[in-house]
C-alpha cells in the first residue's frame, strides 16, 4: 500500500489510528504489528512470509548475541546472521543482474534468466534488522525481550517501504511506552499533509514533465533536456523528501519520532554536504557500518580512498540492481573523495554561487545516470543537453510556474519566512487553513489521475 | 488560554473527522452505476477472491472504485482542474480553458496511422462501388479559433491533413470545409459550441449551405427555417474538461418545416415524424437531440423530394448536418462504421444508392479507423 492512494487515505489511515487510541497501551503493538503486516501483506501478499521470515531470524539471532559472552560464538552468530540477511537481500535483488552480467561471458551465454520480483522495501527492512543485530553484537543496545516489539518495529508501516531507516536504539523507548499529545499529533498531521503534497502535486507533475521529455528528447532540444533533467531532479527530491515526511508525520499520530531524512539538499555547496543533507540515514548507516569497521579515514589515504569508494558503490548498487547505479555511485565516491583529498578548501574560498552551481550541476547530471534505464540512453540523454540541439522547448513554457514552486519548495526560504512571522504572531488558524486545502488538493489530484472518461461508453 | 487549548483540537478532529466522515458516505452512502457527467459506467465493488488479491487486480479495482464513487468526486475534479489552471498549466491539458469560456480540444496526435489508413479505406471504396462520392471532414475548432486558445498550445495539423486528404482520395471529390467555417468565424457567428467539440446548428447550415454550392444543389435560405432554441446545454468537452463552472450553451433546432420520416433500425419497425428527438433537451448533454444520439444506422425520408438515395458514412457530426441535406434527397441512410457492423456493400446495391457522402469530424479520423469495415 501507498500512503498516496486513497485506501490508505480513506480506509486504512482512520482505522488504525482510531483503533490505535481507543486499545489501551499495552495491547497497541500488537495491533500494530497486525497494521504493518496488512499494511505490507496488501501489496506483497506473498513477500510478507519473507520479511516475517527475517523478523524471526534476526529477532534469534540478537536473543543469541545478547545471551552468548563467548566471543567466538557470538561473530559466527553475528557472521551468519549478516551472510542471511545479505543473502536475501541479494538473491531476491541481483539474481537477475548477476546473471545478466555473466551471460556476457561466452561460455556462460546459456545461463537461464531469473524471473524474480523484488519485494518492496527489502532493502530497507534487510538494513535496519541488520543494523540491530549489529548493534546488539557491539552491546550497543540490548535485545528486544518482546517477539511483537521487535516485529512490529522492523515492520513499521510509515516507513517500511522507503525509510528513514531507524535504529532500534532510537525507538526502543518508544516502542515500550508511547504518548501522543494533541500538538505532537497536530504536528504529525501538517507534516504528513505537507509531504503528501510533495509527492502528489509536485513529484508526480515533475515526473509527467520528465517522462515526456525522456520519451522524445531530441525533439525538444538542449533547453528542453535541461528543463527534463531539471524536473527529474526536483521530481526524485520531492517523492523521496515527501515520503520521509509522511512516514514522520505518521509516526508522530502514533507517538514515534523518527530522525529527519532531507535537509533541503539542492542548496549544498559541496557534494560532501550534499551527501549530508540526502537520504540522511541512509548515509549514516553506511558510516556506521561499512566506512568506519572498514577502518574509515584512520588509516593510510590509500585505504581511506578504498573504503570510500567500496562504501560508495555499494551505496549505488543498494538503490538499484543495476550497473548504472553503480556507475552513479561511484561517480559520487570520486567527487566525494576529491573533495577530501583535492580541491575542498580551494572550493571553499570560492564564491558562494559558484559552489551552488558546481554542486548542482554534479547533482543534476547524475541523475540522469539514476534515472536512465541504461549506459546507452543515459549519454543519449547528456549529449542532447551537452551539444547544442534545436527543438520545441517553448511549449514547455506553461510548466514555468510549477518549476517556481518547486525550486522555492525545494529550499528552506517558505520555513523561514513562515517562522519569522511566528514569532510575532499564531498563525494556527493560517496553519490549519493551509492543511485543511493542501489535503483537498491532494486528494482532488488523485481522484482526477483516474478520471478518464469514456464518452462513447453506452454503445 | 482557554482559546488556545481548544485551538489546538481544530485540526485533529478536522482531519480524522474529514476522512472518517468522507470513508463511511463513500462506503455506506447511495451509489450510482452510471456517472452522467462524465457519461460513463462507473466502477463496481471488486468481487473478492484469493486470486485477485494475490495478483493486485482487486487492490487496484478497490482504488478505482473508491476514486468513482467518493462522495464529491465533482467538487474534487473541478478543485484539480482549476488547480492547474491557475499554476498556468492550461495549454497542456487535453483541453484547453480558451477566450470567450471555449472549451476547446487539445489536438489529437496520429500516432497509429489512422487517419492515412482512413482515407485509403474510403479511396477504396469510392473505387470499388463506382458510384460519386464527395467527403468533407469537419476541421478542430482549435484550428478554427485559434486566437481563442491559450499561448504555448499543442500545434493544430489540419492544413497538412487536409492535404494529405484531398490528394490519398483521387476518386472522391473533396470538400474543404475549412473555407466557409473560417468564414462564418470571422463574421462573429458561434461555428462551434462552447461546451462541445460539435459544429452548432448555425455552423452546419453554413456547411451545408458552401457544400451545396459546391455540389451544385439548392438549398433554403436562413429564414426558410424556424428556431427553436434551447439553453443549458452542457456538452461532451465540459463534462470531460472539470471546468464546471463554465457557461452553459444554447442549443438552436432549426426546422425546415418539411414532414420527413425517421427510422433506427433496417427493420423500419418504429418510425418517428421529426429529426429532433426533445426528450433529450432534459438532460445536460442536450446533442442527442439531433437524431436520438449515435446510431450505427439511421434512415430519413422526405417524400417532398422525388429521388436520389444519399448514403452517409459518418461520425456525429453528420447528426445536424443529415437534417439540412434531408431537404435535397429522397432517402439518406447513415452510417456509423464504429457500430454498423453489416455489408456496406451490400445496403449499397439493395438501396440504389446514388450518391455517397463521407463525412467525419478531424478528430475520429486520427483516433478511430474502423472504416476498414466499409469493404466487408
Amino acid at each position: 500500500m501507498v500512503f498516496s492512494s486513497l485506501v490508505f487515505l480513506l480506509i486504512f489511515l482512520p482505522v488504525v489510528i482510531i483503533v490505535n487510541f481507543l486499545l489501551p497501551g499495552r495491547y497497541r503493538n500488537f495491533f500494530l504489528l497486525i497494521a504493518n503486516l496488512f499494511f505490507y501483506a496488501y501489496g506483497e501478499p506473498v513477500y510478507v512470509l519473507l520479511m516475517l521470515a527475517s523478523i524471526l531470524v534476526n529477532y534469534i539471532a540478537a536473543l543469541l548475541l545478547d545471551r552468548c559472552s563467548s566471543l567466538k560464538l557470538r561473530k559466527a552468530v553475528l557472521v551468519a546472521d549478516i551472510v542471511i540477511n545479505i543473502g536475501a537481500l541479494c538473491f531476491f535483488k541481483y539474481t537477475s543482474l548477476i546473471l545478466d552480467t555473466l551471460r556476457i561471458i561466452p561460455a556462460l551465454r546459456s545461463l537461464p534468466g531469473a524471473n524474480i520480483v523484488l519485494p518492496i522495501g527489502i532493502s530497507f527492512y534487510t538494513f535496519q534488522a541488520v543494523s540491530y543485530v549489529i548493534d546488539v553484537y557491539r552491546r550497543e543496545c540490548r535485545s528486544s525481550k518482546s517477539f511483537v516489539d521487535f516485529a512490529a518495529y522492523i515492520s513499521l508501516f510509515p516507513q517500511l517501504i522507503a525509510g528513514p531507516i531507524v535504529r532500534y536504539s532510537d525507538v526502543e523507548r518508544k516502542l515500550k511506552e508511547r504518548h501522543v499529545s494533541v500538538e505532537m499529533f497536530s504536528n504529525g498531521i501538517k507534516l504528513f499533509i505537507i509531504g503528501l503534497a510533495k509527492k502528489v502535486l509536485l513529484a508526480n507533475k515533475f515526473g509527467m514533465l520528465w517522462e515526456q521529455i525522456f520519451a522524445d528528447t531530441a525533439a525538444y532540444g538542449t533547453v528542453g533536456a535541461w528543463i527534463g533533467a531539471f524536473a527529474y531532479t526536483l521530481q526524485i527530491y520531492f517523492d523521496f523528501a515527501g515520503y520521509s515526511d509522511m512516514a514522520r508525520g505518521l509516526g508522530k499520530m502514533l507517538g514515534f519520532d523518527f530522525c529527519i531524512n532531507f535537509s533541503y539538499p539542492y542548496i549544498s555547496r559541496t557534494i560532501t554536504e550534499f551527501w549530508r543533507r540526502w537520504h540522511i540515514s541512509l548515509s549514516t548507516w553506511f558510516k556506521d557500518y561499512v566506512y568506519i569497521p572498514l577502518g574509515g579515514n584512520r588509516r593510510s589515504k590509500g585505504r581511506q580512498a578504498f573504503n570510500l569508494l567500496v562504501v560508495w558503490a555499494l551505496t549505488g548498487l543498494w538503490h538499484g540492481a543495476g550497473w548504472n547505479f553503480v556507475a552513479w555511485g561511484l561517480y559520487y565516491g570520486v567527487l566525494l573523495l576529491a573533495e577530501k583529498m583535492l580541491y575542498g578548501k580551494f572550493l571553499s574560498r570560492l564564491p558562494k554561487a559558484v559552489c551552488h552551481i558546481y554542486t548542482l550541476l554534479i547533482v543534476v547530471v547524475g541523475w540522469i545516470f539514476f534515472a536512465s534505464p541504461t549506459f546507452g540512453s543515459a549519454f543519449a540523454y547528456l549529449k542532447v543537453m551537452f551539444t547544442p540541439v534545436t527543438g520545441n522547448a517553448l511549449s514547455l513554457v506553461p510548466w514555468a510556474f510549477t518549476f517556481i514552486v518547486g525550486i522555492t519548495a525545494s529550499t528552506p526560504l517558505m520555513t523561514a519566512v513562515w517562522g519569522t512571522i511566528k514569532l510575532k504572531r499564531k498563525l494556527t488558524l493560517w496553519e490549519i487553513a493551509l492543511c485543511a486545502g493542501g489535503f483537498v488538493l491532494c486528494m482532488s489530484s488523485l481522484i482526477t489521475e483516474s478520471y478518464n472518461p469514456f464518452l462513447y461508453f453506452r454503445f | 488560554m482557554n482559546n488556545i487549548r481548544i485551538r489546538k483540537w481544530i485540526l485533529p478532529i478536522l482531519f480524522m473527522g474529514t476522512i472518517t466522515v468522507l470513508s463511511l458516505v463513500t462506503f455506506f452512502g447511495t451509489h450510482k452505476t452510471y456517472s452522467e457527467n462524465e457519461k460513463r459506467m462507473l466502477a463496481e465493488f471488486p468481487k473478492f477472491s484469493l486470486e485477485a488479491v494475490m495478483s493486485g487486480s482487486y487492490q487496484k479495482q478497490l482504488e478505482t472504485y473508491i476514486s468513482d464513487h467518493i462522495s464529491g468526486r465533482d467538487f474534487f475534479v473541478g478543485v484539480d482542474t482549476y488547480f492547474s489552471h491557475l499554476m498556468g498549466r492550461n495549454a497542456l491539458g487535453d483541453i484547453y480553458r480558451s477566450d470567450g469560456d471555449y472549451l476547446i480540444n487539445a489536438p489529437k496526435n496520429d500516432s497509429n496511422g489512422h487517419f492515412v489508413k482512413n482515407m485509403n479505406n474510403f479511396e477504396k471504396f469510392a473505387d470499388k462501388i463506382g458510384v460519386p462520392c464527395s467527403m468533407i471532414i469537419v476541421p478542430s475548432a482549435g484550428y478554427i479559433m485559434e486566437d481563442r486558445l491559450p499561448a504555448f498550445h499543442g500545434q493544430y495539423n489540419d492544413d497538412k491533413l487536409f492535404e494529405k486528404a484531398s490528394s490519398l482520395t483521387p476518386s472522391v471529390k473533396f470538400f474543404d470545409a475549412r473555407v466557409p467555417l473560417i468564414e462564418a468565424y470571422n463574421a462573429g457567428k458561434q461555428v462551434y459550441y462552447r461546451t462541445d467539440h460539435h459544429l452548432t446548428s448555425s455552423g452546419t447550415y453554413e456547411l451545408y449551405k458552401a457544400y451545396c454550392d459546391f455540389a451544385e444543389i439548392n438549398y433554403p435560405i436562413e429564414s426558410t427555417y424556424t428556431k427553436e432554441i434551447h439553453g443549458g446545454f452542457y456538452g461532451t468537452t465540459y463534462s470531460s474538461s472539470g471546468y464546471w463552472m463554465t457557461e452553459a450553451d444554447n442549443i438552436e433546432l432549426w426546422d425546415s418545416g418539411e414532414k420527413v420520416c425517421v427510422t433506427h433500425d433496417e427493420d423500419t419497425k418504429t418510425k418517428w415524424d421529426t429529426v429532433f428527438f426533445k426528450t433529450h433537451l432534459t438532460k445536460k448533454d442536450k446533442y442527442p437531440v439531433f437524431l436520438d444520439g449515435n446510431h450505427s444506422y439511421v434512415k430519413i425520408e422526405n417524400p417532398g423530394v422525388k429521388k436520389g438515395n444519399l448514403l452517409i458514412i459518418r461520425d456525429s457530426y453528420a447528426q445536424c448536418f443529415a437534417p439540412f441535406i434531408s431537404h435535397n434527397y429522397r432517402n439518406i441512410y447513415m452510417l456509423d462504421m464504429r457500430y454498423y457492423r453489416n455489408s456496406v456493400l451490400g445496403l449499397v446495391k439493395e438501396k440504389e444508392i446514388d450518391e455517397v457522402l463521407f463525412l467525419y469530424g478531424i478528430d475520429t479520423l486520427l483516433t478511430d479507423s474502423s472504416t476498414s469495415w466499409l469493404m466487408f
